[in-house]
């Protein structure tokens, strides 16, 4: 909890004085810190009362999908129609709801997420979230090919976003992270089934209280881009009693440390795509049915221009042309133990594309990607800049390995922060995933701008390390 | 504990570990020769494919031939009995792997890439197979020529596992990658060096008591029954129509059974006045256990007509704890799994945290302090409760009565070291 403490007050700091950059940039800027379910949005936070409650969750209960190729809804263009197969979901038997709520100006932010990635301590391996079973069959359509089996489980659903309007905040299993349908087999997308699954209202203030349960239970049909079949929820969930920490850093009381926030912006834009080769390895493809499968997906970008902010926090009292040394702007500071952040989402058309053939059938689809972003994290010399794919399983729902998309830039930093530039992200990597081999190749382009810098002072007092 | 960790600067340095690549695979198969027909698994096979995650980046203090292997994503599948090709019978789980190899030379085997246990051992998880006793395994180990530390661990291996025969097939290699970080946090900040203080102590007053019991009887039983869920919840274990049940008979106990408890005090304290601390709750109780020796019976059937049947005996895997209540006033037992899973064995079914979640406790009896000290203890311990997790709902009820006779009492006040603010 220190640590996410801690962690929360430097973005809170960084945040206040981004705040004006991000209202330069027509867009918000989604920021997860490190080690925590955090996310904050740039520009919407601008004041610093802060708190963090942690409410206690016991899980019951499982969802189930049974899914079939659909000819109504399109499944021979896909090559869908042969497969037939049951995906269960276990979530874990604990988590946490996690609110994070911000004072801005007289108004209350919430950040509110449904966190299931904690079980370390409990008895058993240890699972990033819930367990995904996954029983697929696939039959080719009206040939003599024998039909093959895929069976695979995978950890899923390890945090669930609970967006919040009008102090409610809405919990629905569509919006788990990683899908709670992501194995290697053949199955529907999670953004399928999200219309026919329970979506709960929970107000803020019954969450703050606890002592509370939430039915996710339902049951519907769904036909959709050429799969349909039945979905089944049993799962609730009991909350307990809360836990709330607080930092109180309103104003720029005079006993509070200040802290300066320098901000670079810059309008930016990504290009290019990554793909993936792949095929079914001789020595363990039986199990996942995926002997002879041959396979692509791609990512393409065609990236709209957004704001790219590079920035840091740092005590008051620290010179300036240290932190500018840290930023790449000069050369004469003394950039030691200042942390430099950067971040940039990818707007635009991102697209992923997949192409899996196996006997005469061939797997199609394709589907809209992000909005994915970029890091970037500066070295004395160099800009560490990596682009990381947010679909873990970009086979979408044709089968196939699950494969980061990862692409790396590293260019010297002080022309590229003094003036702009090109980033050429790339990456070439071996795929050896249970099942399947192959190879993903890299080819990113990102173009920024030149700079803007923003200069901020304000007070913060440091949360108690307690 | 105290002054352990005093180590030269010079050591500090952080030496890349030891970077695993290739596969690890383990296949199990009921074995006739090992008497598979007679625990109902010749037709079981199984599979757990392990690839090790990439570990460059990665360093230690100080310099190990440990091989980290950790897989999230590594999936057990067994075969069951009656699966065809047109109607497979399939039990899949999750199974993520993190495991340490260490390489250390053997006096008769030579260079030998040793499995220990991390946070979670190779395992065949709820599905039929040896459970945990795939992680204990070594492999021969060969030192790749060239600058730099690399051992060739590829070979095919088998020994048997109750009515199964393991056989892991590795093609794996270890690799150190050259170089080094100084200091621990990769930032390049100098580390201090590591020599921790040790405690002060000083000389007090401490009121004490002993009082040990001989065990003169135990006998309990913990029974888990279980059942598939209904058709689409128990797909994924393969336990559509399945049922079972797991007899665990208490038939052992250590024989002494003692309880200590102790605070400072400023003024010695007669042995009668400390056994009256010790019954009012006045005196810290320490925490406590004995061990137990249990034999495992399971008994499982498959839709298709066979049985899965297995029993042996186990030492330590379930042990009855001591504790002070919270208000001093109370002990509660509690009758609580160890290490091994206690529900385990070579037949299908659930494991301790589908049965129990997030506790280990199976059974409990309170006492109030006041009974401390009696000529004769006779313990009760009870519990039950019912579970619906993955593919099985079941209920288990635990019952352990323990009789116990005092054998000595030891009480008194006497100079001691104590650390500073110790009760």
């Amino acid at each position: 909890m220190t640590r996410r403490l801690l962690i929360a007050t430097l973005i809170v700091a960084a945040v206040a004085a981004w705040g004006a950059a991000a209202a330069w940039a027509s867009h918000a800027i989604p920021v997860r810190s490190t080690g925590s379910s955090t996310p904050l949005r740039l520009g919407a936070v601008t004041g610093t009362d802060t708190s963090f409650t942690v409410i206690p969750v016991r899980l019951r209960g499982t969802l189930a999908v049974q899914f079939h190729g659909d000819q109504a809804t399109g499944c021979a263009a896909r090559g869908l129609c042969g497969y037939s197969g049951t995906v269960i979901w276990q979530p874990p038997s604990t988590g946490t709801i996690d609110v994070d709520s911000f004072r801005d100006h007289g108004r209350t932010e919430y950040n509110v997420s449904l966190d299931l990635s904690g079980n370390g301590f409990t008895v058993g391996p240890p699972i990033d979230g819930g367990t995904t079973t996954a029983d697929v069959r696939f039959t080719p359509n009206g040939s003599a090919g024998s039909s093959s089996i895929c069976t695979d489980a995978a950890a899923t659903g390890a945090d669930i976003e609970m967006p919040v309007n009008f102090r409610a905040a809405s919990l629905t299993l569509a919006a788990a992270s990683p899908s709670l349908l992501g194995t290697r087999c053949a199955a529907p997308l999670q953004s399928d089934i999200a219309s026919v699954m329970a979506r709960r209202v929970v107000d803020v203030a019954t969450l703050f209280h606890g002592r509370a349960a939430v039915d996710l239970a339902s049951s519907a049909d769904f036909a959709v881009h050429g799969l349909a079949g039945t979905v089944t929820s049993t799962v609730q969930l009991r909350l307990g009693r809360p836990r709330t920490q607080r930092i109180s850093g309103s104003g720029s009381s005079s006993k509070a440390s200040k802290f300066r926030t320098v901000v670079l912006t810059y309008r930016a834009h990504l290009d290019g795509s990554i793909s993936t080769h792949f095929r079914g390895d001789s020595s363990s493809c039986a199990a996942l049915g995926a002997c002879g499968a041959n396979g692509t997906f791609a990512l393409r970008v065609h990236g709209t221009p957004g704001t790219l902010a590079l920035g840091t926090s740092t005590s008051a009292r620290r010179p300036l042309r240290d932190v500018l040394t840290a930023l790449g702007l000069r050369k004469d500071g003394n950039p030691r133990g200042i942390l430099v952040l950067g971040f940039f989402v990818v707007h635009g058309q991102l697209t992923y594309s997949v192409n899996v053939a196996q006997g005469q059938n061939t797997c199609k689809d394709t589907s809209p990607a992000g909005p994915d972003s970029i890091t970037l994290a500066p070295t004395r010399t160099r800009l560490r800049t990596e682009f990381d794919g947010s679909l873990p399983a970009p086979h979408l729902r044709c089968p196939g390995p699950n494969v980061s998309q990862v692409a790396v830039g590293a260019p010297p930093i002080d022309h590229l922060t003094r003036r702009g530039g090109t980033i050429h992200l790339t990456g070439g990597s071996e795929v050896n995933d249970d099942g399947y081999t192959g190879r993903t190749a890299a080819n990113l382009t990102l173009t920024i701008g030149r700079p803007k810098l923003t200069v901020s002072t304000d007070a913060l007092r440091a949360p108690n390390p307690g | 504990m105290v002054a352990c960790c005093a180590v030269p600067a010079a050591a500090l340095a952080d030496t890349p570990t030891l970077n695993p690549s290739g596969t690890l695979t383990f296949s199990w198969q009921g074995d006739p020769a090992r008497g598979c027909h007679a625990a109902g698994v010749c037709a079981v096979s199984g599979l757990l494919e392990v690839i090790p995650a990439d570990q460059s980046g990665s360093f230690e203090t100080p310099r190990a031939r440990d091989i980290r292997i950790e897989d999230d994503n590594a999936v057990v599948r067994v075969t069951d009995p009656g699966s065809t090709p047109t109607q497979p019978h399939i039990c899949t789980q999750l199974e993520p792997v993190s495991m340490v190899l260490t390489v250390a030379r053997t006096h008769s085997a030579g260079l030998r890439a040793t499995g220990l246990p991390f946070f979670s051992s190779p395992s065949s998880g709820d599905c039929a197979g040896p459970g945990e006793a795939l992680g204990v395994f070594s492999l021969p180990a060969r030192r790749l020529p060239g600058p730099g530390e690399a051992y060739d661990l590829a070979s095919t291996q088998s020994f048997g596992s109750g009515p199964y025969t393991v056989t892991i097939k590795s093609t794996m290699r270890a690799r150190r990658p050259s170089g080094s970080e100084p200091g621990g946090s990769g930032t390049g900040s100098s580390s201090s060096s590591g020599s921790f203080p040790p405690p002060k102590t000083h000389k007090a007053l401490v009121e004490s008591v002993s009082v040990q019991y001989g065990v003169t009887a135990s006998n309990g039983t913990v029974t888990t029954t279980f059942a598939g869920r209904p058709d689409p919840f128990c797909l994924p274990l393969d336990a559509c129509g399945a049922s079972g049940v797991v007899t665990d008979a208490i038939s052992g106990a250590e024989q002494r059974f003692e309880f200590d408890a102790d605070r400072v005090v400023k003024h010695r304290v007669s042995r009668r006045g400390v056994l009256s601390d010790l019954r009012s709750g006045r005196l810290l109780l320490l925490d406590t256990g004995i061990l137990l020796t249990d034999r495992l019976s399971a008994n499982v059937e498959w839709p298709v007509g066979s049985a899965c049947t297995d029993k042996f005996r186990q030492l330590n895997a379930l042990d009855v704890f001591a504790q002070e209540s919270r208000r001093h006033k109370n002990v509660l037992f509690s009758l609580a799994t160890q290490g091994e899973d206690p529900f385990r064995t070579a037949c299908p079914g659930p494991a301790t945290a589908d049965v129990l979640g997030s506790s280990n406790t199976l059974a409990r009896a309170v006492i109030t302090a006041r009974d401390l000290g009696r000529k004769r203890l006779r313990l009760a311990l009870s519990g039950q409760g019912r579970f619906v997790v993955g593919s099985y709902a079941g209920s288990h009820s635990a019952g352990l009565t323990l009789a116990m006779r005092l054998v000595r009492v030891r009480a008194g006040t006497k100079v001691e070291d104590v650390f500073g603010g110790e009760p």
